[in-house]
């Protein structure tokens, strides 16, 4: 599913909530199921019409966590030199932890544990009902 | 002998051009936005790039419209009138940004069409009026030309306010 990992690269598997394409680090996620995970905690900021969710350590001993997710794009080795930090004038969600620039379109990288226990701010006010 | 009136002339000249008194100038990039006319200081703008497309940045304020990349860079492109509370601006294939900077931040900043630069003199840029909304503490001053009024940003305000907002929340 992935290509090779070469030295300075990292593996970061990419999909789609909503219109979004976002990141997260290929190592976080256990394994893809379908959505609605008996056992694991899911995540506030999961798609609306989710057919895939991304299962991963919670980072609470063995729990886990579910990001429900409209597509799954795949993995990919990114150069590290292709990573860049979230701005300093432009402070984001807690999850959000950097850019893929893919040519000159930044795609955002998210941290999946985070997405588990956001700030209030960082949920859609869509979702706030819901959660 | 003598000396000619040439040698008399040159008696009393000095050896090198007297000081002319300047008139301090200011050099301004001046652009359109909604209904505002408006410049910040030349030395913060580095360039003006068209505007590509977006990538939205989750739970920030509304006046930043997402990110762009630029030169390997990551740019948060910022709304100046969502941020002055002037309206909102609509991102078009006519639109430009001018990447600003100051400090350490640099950002997009989205123009509906640039001007380009123009030297005022500093004795011609007044006080943003008094008494107006919360807004007038990013400004620097107003220049008058005619008919037409040139609001001048205090970009490392705008700036510094923008992140202070950002992190805040």
């Amino acid at each position: 599913m992935s290509e090779d990992a070469g030295a300075g690269d990292v593996e970061v598997l990419f999909f789609r909530v909503g219109a979004d394409r976002l990141g997260a680090d290929a190592s976080q996620v256990l394994r893809i199921e379908r959505p609605g995970v008996p056992g694991a905690r899911r995540s506030p900021l999961g798609s609306h019409s989710p057919r895939r969710a991304l299962v991963f350590r919670s980072g609470e001993g063995e729990a886990e966590g579910a990001l429900e997710v409209d597509l799954v794009l795949g993995v990919r080795a990114i150069p590290t030199r292709e990573l860049r930090r979230v701005p300093a004038a432009a402070r984001a969600a807690h999850h959000a932890i950097g850019f893929w620039l893919d040519g000159d379109r930044p795609v955002l990288l998210i941290d999946l544990p985070r997405t588990l226990a956001p700030h209030p701010h960082d949920i859609p006010d869509s979702q706030r009902k819901a959660t | 002998m003598e000396p000619t009136p040439l040698q008399r002339a040159l008696q009393g000249a000095p050896e090198r051009a007297p000081p002319v008194k300047g008139r301090p100038e200011q050099e301004l990039f001046l652009f359109r936005l909604g209904e505002l006319r408006l410049g910040v200081p030349s030395e913060n703008v580095r360039e003006v790039i068209r505007a590509g497309p977006l990538t939205p940045l989750p739970r920030t304020p509304a006046f930043i419209l997402g990110v762009c990349g630029h030169r390997g860079e990551v740019l948060p492109v910022l709304d100046l009138l969502r941020f002055l509370g002037k309206g909102e601006s609509r991102i078009s294939s006519r639109t430009r940004l001018f990447v600003g900077i100051a400090g350490t931040f640099v950002t997009g900043v989205v123009t509906d069409a640039v001007v380009g630069l123009q030297r005022v003199p500093v004795q011609d840029i007044l006080p943003p009026p008094m008494g107006g909304d919360v807004s007038t503490e990013h400004f620097l001053g107003v220049v008058t030309r005619g008919q037409e009024v040139t609001s001048l940003l205090n970009f490392v305000k705008v700036l510094q306010t923008a992140r202070q907002r950002a992190v805040g929340r």
